[in-house]
């Protein structure tokens, strides 16, 4: 089954840009994370609605104005982006537990 | 005894002289406190009893039932004293975000000095104090998240090693305390804050400029742009208390980085760092 990555915190984020680089709180880690515009593109898109690694590659193509000689190592890029943001908490691959939210009251 | 260190109000029993006579002489000047008020912290400095501690003289720190730290030599109970506050006070004062810097005031604005160890943070900070700035804090820049001001916490300035021969050569007519040679960070005297530090400790402001300083004795001595970003990594990095602060702690930063100008200061001597930071308050470049 394809993968069907969503953001779900985006709404408890806090981020802040210095120096073209995104400074990005997850109050559910309580770690503040530096990210690249590329990674903040993907996850403003997850935001906005779930969807699968074709849709994000197409659509990130599009707003970086890639040219048909790099789309594979674009592609690649993309994957290992997702992967790392997976990794780190920032989106999700489908199975997040919403339950695990912590209050923003405690954060 | 009771006394106030800034917002602190620490209640010490102690009858060890090696502690006491050095405490009047480093926080000299400071206000009388009344005797009704709720305390922050309570230690006691006590001499080891025992055997042991007749036979090898050692003091011992404790505050609230609790004991951080092994017994120390007794003739280094001050610098025992002082690192149990610091303690203390890094346990306990969430209510502020804690950065781990320097902090001087003049005119109403606030230099943030943020370095680690062997940058030369302390000896600068001393220095500025004897040249017109107003000591906030050696140690602990104390942020209110929710104002954005620095609290003083004016305490003597403690040096190492060669430092303080440097610094009593820079200003010979400074009060500075016993050198407590051999101790865990080598051989440590402290410097007193200064009656006006001391006398102002209610008086709160925000940060103007964060600089951060490194000796370098074939430095020229200049401030160097700092870029923004790695300002707020390294100033939320090195906060005492920043993943416990959450999202006030990640906004406190980002207000600082947003307000003050944001610099690198390699400096050869403590004459020309000092002259560098008046003309930086004085007459400020665009950052």
């Amino acid at each position: 089954m394809a993968t069907h990555w969503h953001a779900p915190l985006i709404e408890h984020f806090s981020r802040t840009c210095w120096n073209d680089e995104y400074f990005l709180f997850n109050p559910a880690s309580g770690y503040t994370h530096v990210l690249n515009q590329l990674s903040i593109d993907i996850i403003d898109l997850l935001g906005e609605s779930p969807c699968g690694t074709p849709d994000i590659l197409s659509h990130m193509i599009e707003t970086w104005r890639v040219e048909a000689d790099e789309r594979t190592g674009f592609a690649q890029r993309i994957e290992e982006h997702l992967h790392q943001l997976n990794y780190l908490g920032l989106i999700s691959d489908g199975t997040f537990d919403d339950t695990l939210l912590i209050p923003d009251s405690l954060t | 005894m009771l006394f106030r260190t800034g917002p602190f109000l620490t209640r010490l029993e102690s009858s060890l002289p090696q502690l006491t006579d050095t405490l009047d002489l480093l926080y000299g000047g400071r206000p009388l406190e009344p005797n009704d008020q709720l305390i922050d912290f309570h230690i006691q400095v006590r001499r080891r009893p025992g055997l042991r501690g007749r036979l090898r003289p050692q003091a011992v720190f404790s505050t609230d039932m609790d004991t951080p730290f092994y017994p120390f030599p007794l003739d280094q109970a001050y610098p025992l004293f002082e690192w149990g506050l610091n303690y203390c006070i890094a346990m306990q004062s969430h209510q502020y975000l804690m950065l781990h810097s320097a902090v001087l005031e003049k005119n109403g604005k606030v230099l943030l000095l943020p370095a680690p160890p062997g940058s030369g943070k302390s000896t600068l900070c001393a220095a500025l104090s004897y040249r017109g700035w107003r000591l906030l804090s050696d140690e602990f820049g104390l942020l209110r998240p929710d104002s954005g001001e620095i609290e003083p916490l004016p305490r003597p300035i403690p040096l190492k090693n060669r430092s303080i021969d440097v610094f009593k050569a820079f200003e010979p007519a400074a009060i500075v305390g016993p050198t407590y040679p051999g101790t865990r960070k080598g051989d440590v005297a402290h410097v007193h804050p200064g009656k006006e530090a001391l006398r102002r400790w209610r008086e709160a402001a925000r940060p103007a400029w964060v600089v951060f300083p490194q000796f370098d004795p074939d430095a020229t001595t200049r401030l160097h742009d700092f870029a923004k970003g790695r300002a707020f990594l390294k100033l939320s990095g090195n906060a005492f208390n920043y993943p416990l602060q959450g999202r006030r702690g990640f906004h406190a930063v980002n207000r600082i980085i947003r307000e003050c100008s944001t610099w690198y200061l390699p400096f050869r001597t403590l004459d020309e760092a000092v002259g560098v930071l008046d003309e930086l308050a004085t007459n400020p470049p665009n950052a």
